[in-house]
């Protein structure tokens, strides 16, 4: 029972990276293949502010979010400068600055990482696996309601703009510096999150837990389900974390099967498993609304 | 809007040389020139998208160079690309959407307010009908045929609310039928008030259309006129028709 508990900690917590990599890539069509740094940063910056600076649970997880926002941030600052094509590189890069810099400053522990990160507590008792799983589900929850909710606003049509034609959204009044910055920013929070539930969970964490591994895995994940919607952030994540865990052969071969998957997916279904326009999605909604999908056609 | 002695170089090459002329207010202004004389730089730099290499541009009395394409798209310069550039992905309502959140893209309301209420969706529409085009309006952009996609263009800065609008070659390509019909859209347009600056090389177009003409032609402003004064320059006449003989040459 543990164990599927802690798979579904795991879940949420992919869930969250996933529909936060897809604000970045899916919405305002900034590629970035360094989103593992981020959930570092916030990983980090909460173990560090526990562990090394005896700061409360409650105090450190705003201070994470907000920190890994900031540093988002600038990431989007500095990338600015660099033309759309190169910005995958960029966060490449980033991903091995920042793990480099994890795995030699004492601070963060070195290679050895941070341990006795601790779990929250709730009146005073920290949350076992059960009370966690919970907790893990709801800020999942939490954030694609929110991600929703903002994907009906202005700013969702914003940041559209910008990754269909920047030229053209800069005519229409849509600042590109400004949005690319906010999708950076508000996709980084998410990630801190993510690497803030992360840490207490675990109770350590290490360097390698934010590899470029780990960023073309959030990738593969909003690959496989469809780039630009929520269902298929949360689609992908869920079924990139248990498949491993029940199908051996997944688990023994991951990279390669990340790496199969992204081939596949790109080659024959570019939107996704879940995408408005794969041919995956139209099938489940003729069960639904076949008449609707006719019209839709049509057009 | 008043261009005062704007240059742009790319490199050794003087695209624009040191050009002027002033537009009025609710004026219909045609820009032409021969290909490469400069129109099209001339207009991404009114909007911000080139800096420009010396020279001022003032709009409503207040200067705009060197200031962002989108400040300079708020202050009221609406414009259309010479390659049309709707948002392909989008249909034709959500192009038009676009622009209408104006107001909240410099603040934080960008968080609260969506393009899905009712004053926004009723503004494109009407919008979309006075461009011909409500009838696709839940279309792919990229999907409408060439003169479709033109009027879409024009109807996305319109709903800006510009009191000038830079319309770059929007004739090109267009069956006699699509120009016609653009023809009346851009007349619709100017009475409403808005100013137009227009670059077109369709003569006939533009004779019909403009009652005061700039001439460019390798940068430099050569004629400036009524439609009647440029047909008779003779700088006009060797500008199109010696660029003519000196590639006859070439290819002889
Ligand atoms: N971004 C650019 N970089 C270098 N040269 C350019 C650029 N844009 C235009 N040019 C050159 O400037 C000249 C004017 O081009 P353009 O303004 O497009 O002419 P027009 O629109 O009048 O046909 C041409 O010689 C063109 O090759
Ligand atoms: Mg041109």
């Amino acid at each position: 029972m543990d164990y599927l508990m802690t798979l579904g900690i795991f879940a949420s917590i992919y869930t969250i990276l996933a529909i936060s990599l897809n604000i970045l890539t899916g919405y305002a069509g900034q590629v970035s293949l360094g989103h593992a740094a981020l959930f570092g940063v916030g990983a980090y910056t909460s173990a560090a502010l526990t562990v090394n600076l005896g700061f409360n649970y409650w105090a450190a997880l705003p201070l994470s979010i907000l920190i890994t926002a900031l540093v988002g941030a600038l990431i989007g600052l500095s990338s600015l400068r660099a033309h759309s094509d190169f910005l995958v590189l960029i966060t490449i890069g980033i991903n091995f600055v920042v793990v480099a810099l994890l795995k030699y400053t004492p601070f963060f522990g070195g290679p050895y990482g941070l341990l006795g990160i601790p779990r929250p507590s709730l009146f005073g008792e920290a949350m076992n696996t059960f009370e966690y799983f919970w907790y893990a589900v709801g800020w999942a929850s939490f954030t694609i309601l929110f991600v929703y909710w903002m994907s009906k606003k202005y700013i969702r049509t914003a940041f559209e703009a910008i990754k269909e034609d920047e030229e053209a959204a800069e005519a229409m009044t849509v600042s590109v510096p400004r949005f690319k910055i906010y999708a950076f920013a508000i996709s980084a929070a998410f990630a801190g999150l993510a690497g803030n539930l992360w840490a207490h969970y675990m109770g350590v964490i290490f360097p390698g837990n934010f590899s470029f591994d780990t960023s073309i895995e959030i990738m593969t994940m909003i690959v496989l389900g469809g780039i630009g919607t929520i269902r298929g952030a949360v689609f992908g994540a869920v079924l990139l974390v248990f498949l491993p865990e029940y199908l051996r052969f997944v688990s023994d071969y991951r990279m390669l099967i990340y790496g199969l998957i992204i081939v596949f997916t790109m080659l024959f279904i570019p939107s996704g498993l879940l995408g408005d326009n794969s041919i995956t999605w139209r099938w489940t909604r003729i069960f639904k609304k076949g008449d609707r999908v006719a019209k839709n056609n049509e057009n | 809007m008043k261009i005062d002695r704007v240059t742009k170089h790319f490199g050794g090459l003087v695209a624009v040389n040191s050009v002027s002329f002033d537009i009025s207010e609710g004026e219909l202004l045609a820009l032409v020139g021969p290909n490469g004389a400069g129109k099209t730089t001339l207009f991404n730099v009114i909007t911000g998208v080139l800096k420009a290499s010396s020279g001022n541009i003032f709009f409503n009395g207040k200067e705009i160079t060197g200031k962002r394409t989108n400040q300079i798209a708020r202050m009221g310069i609406g414009r259309t690309f010479q390659i049309v550039r709707p948002f392909g992905k989008m249909t034709v309502l959500e192009n038009i959407l676009v622009p209408l959140g104006k107001a909240f893209y410099t603040r934080l309301s960008v968080f609260s307010h969506s393009p899905h209420e009712k004053i926004f969706i009723s503004k494109a529409m009407d919008l979309l009908k006075s461009a011909y085009l409500d009838d696709e309006a839940n279309k792919m952009a990229s999907y409408l045929p060439i003169g479709m996609q033109r009027r879409l263009e024009i109807a996305r800065a319109l709903a800006l609310e510009p009191k000038l609008l830079l319309l770059d070659e929007p004739a090109a390509g267009l069956n006699e039928k699509e120009s016609m019909q653009l023809k009346e859209y851009i007349e619709k347009i100017n009475s409403s008030g808005v100013s137009i600056l227009l670059i077109e090389h369709d003569m006939k177009f533009i004779m019909s259309i403009s009652k005061r003409i700039v001439v460019l032609d390798h940068g430099s402003k050569i004629a400036e006129g009524t439609p009647s004064e440029i047909a008779s320059n003779p700088r006009v006449i060797e500008a199109y028709l010696g660029r003519k003989h000196k590639k006859g040459d070439k290819s002889a």
